[in-house]
């Protein structure tokens, strides 16, 4: 009757509460689990985009070519430029018409081209979040343009979004958590009231109190750690038949590879986290049992 | 071995009964002791004040030196090892053998596996439930539960016994047996060995110490051979 025993032997005495509780912490680290997969992905793309961050720089139509590569040269002087690539009016046109549908004969029909010539600067990586690309812009700027692109409301936007993602996450983690804890807590609850009259005797026969706590908080322990195996092998699951599909669907917009599986350390991180939302179940049951019990 | 100095124990409010007033007893160590009176008397109160389930309003009680009214709650446990209680319901582990029942005490204290299988199948044997051993209490009829709550007092080989009605659901051949492991026990081992009883089989044992209790006082103390049959006592025979 050493605790492991005595704690199996409650986990075999109730097994459909135990594979409740246990599903019950295995759903709750699925969601974190998941929301960990979207956030790593959301910030994958981020960063994807973040190489792509470059400055439109639009010539005026007067500038001549003289003026064009005296410009371009200074900029690739700059520190926190990468490369600067010339665009010319046909290359613009052309590009354009690529890129919408049917647009290249509605292009073909103007009589002159309205699109202007551009100077695409590419920015260094330490360059590229929207504060950084706002100073720079500024510093780009030159008489021989008429106008600077840098998508930055975009990029400060998508910023926002990734960070309110992350943080929510977190704040639902927390809670998810905490009822994680609340309901195996219940369990053991449940556990400890089911085995009162045991506890009462081991205690007349000079059991200490953590003697008799020790089998509630090995099983809360073991409830945890097997909703976090549960867990960790539905997000494989997951990942492997569900999402995988999803793959080619988001290789169209955001480029291939956007949905890593959560790297080995999560998935330990996980299981780890079961076992210790468990005992801290546990734990916070019998401390909350009465003087009498336990 | 064990005093009771002044005791006094009240439950609930002050004012309400006290279930055990003013006593002041004294059991040397190897003494066999009786403790008898009508129900609510106060005889399980005393032998809860030993084993610590309850403690003392006023007064002390010591065993082995140690004032339990004073002890730390962290250190009961440590008392209630050195003693074995045997209870009137048994209160064994349904779910669990009479091997597991018995070795209980012994698992609290830490001892080592071959150690636990060697004197749980010893006292077994003494008690005669050697051949029981893997069976569950509610396969055992009533001597023989009692049988095993004995094995599962006497396991840690303590210097005192308490018995709290051992015999009272069992017909009177078996009350003499119970009694004469008890009384083995206090002559082997010489533990002190207190009996809380109202069974008549028992109190008829000769040389034997009696105490008798009413509403929580100490009327009579003294041993079987004198004092219960010069003083019959009305509330023992109305048990």
């Amino acid at each position: 009757m050493r605790p492991v025993r005595r704690a199996l032997d409650g986990l075999r005495e109730y097994p459909l509460l135990a594979l409740a509780t246990a599903s019950t912490v295995a759903t709750v680290l699925v969601l974190l689990g998941a929301f960990t997969g979207v956030i790593l992905t959301l910030s994958s793309v981020l960063d994807r985009w973040g190489q792509d961050v470059q400055v439109s720089c639009y010539l005026l139509d007067s500038v001549d070519d003289e003026a064009i590569f005296r410009v371009k040269a200074e900029l690739e002087a700059m520190d926190e430029v990468a490369a600067v690539s010339y665009v010319s009016k046909e290359e613009a046109l052309e590009r354009f018409g690529r890129a919408v549908d049917g647009m290249e004969r509605i292009l073909a029909d103007l009589d002159h081209n309205p699109l202007p010539a551009s100077l695409e600067v590419r920015l260094h990586e330490t360059w590229q979040s929207p504060e950084e690309v706002k100073r720079v812009a500024a510093a780009l700027a030159r008489p021989e343009f008429e106008e600077l692109d840098y998508s930055r409301e975009w990029v400060e936007r998508f910023h926002t979004f990734v960070s309110l993602m992350r943080l929510s996450a977190l704040l639902l983690g927390a809670l998810l958590l905490a009822g994680a804890v609340f309901l195996v807590g219940n369990t053991i609850r449940i556990a400890i009231y089911a085995r009162r009259d045991e506890l009462r005797i081991v205690r007349l026969v000079g059991g200490t109190r953590w003697f008799a706590r020790s089998p509630f908080l090995l099983e809360g322990g073991v409830l945890g750690l097997l909703g976090g195996v549960l867990a960790a092998t539905l997000l494989f699951g997951l990942h492997r038949y569900a999402l995988v599909r999803l793959q080619g669907l988001l290789d169209v917009f955001v480029g291939a590879d956007l949905l890593p599986f959560l790297p080995p350390r999560a998935l330990v991180a996980l299981v780890c986290a079961g076992g210790l939302v468990g005992l801290l179940g546990a734990f916070t049951s019998v401390m909350r049992a009465g003087e009498d019990v336990l | 071995m064990i005093r009771f100095v002044d005791v006094t124990k009240t439950y609930g409010s002050t004012s309400a009964t006290a279930a055990l007033e003013s006593v002041n007893l004294e059991f040397a160590k190897g003494e066999f002791a009786f403790v008898t009176g009508p129900s609510g008397a106060g005889k399980s109160s005393l032998l809860k004040l030993v084993y610590a389930a309850e403690r003392p309003t006023r007064g002390d009680v010591l065993v082995e030196g140690r004032s339990v009214g004073r002890l730390h709650p962290r250190s009961i446990p440590y008392l209630r090892r050195n003693l074995g209680v045997v209870f009137q319901d048994f209160e064994l582990l349904p779910r669990r053998s009479v091997f597991d029942n018995v070795a209980l005490p012994l698992e609290v204290c830490g001892v080592d596996r071959d150690d636990i299988e060697r004197r749980v199948r010893d006292v077994l044997a003494k008690v005669g439930l050697g051949r029981k051993a893997e069976r569950r209490p509610g396969e055992l009829s009533g001597g023989e539960q009692q049988r095993a709550a004995i094995a599962r007092a006497l396991v840690n080989e303590p210097s005192i016994v308490l018995a709290d009605e051992p015999t009272g659901n069992l017909d009177e051949a078996l009350s003499g047996d119970i009694l004469g492991l008890l009384r083995r026990l206090c002559d082997d081992q010489g533990a002190t060995v207190l009996v809380a009883t109202h069974d008549p089989v028992l109190l008829a044992e000769p040389n034997s110490r009696i105490v008798v209790l009413e509403q929580g006082r100490v009327v009579s103390d003294g041993n079987s051979d004198d004092s219960m049959r010069d003083e019959p006592d009305e509330t023992v025979r109305d048990d």
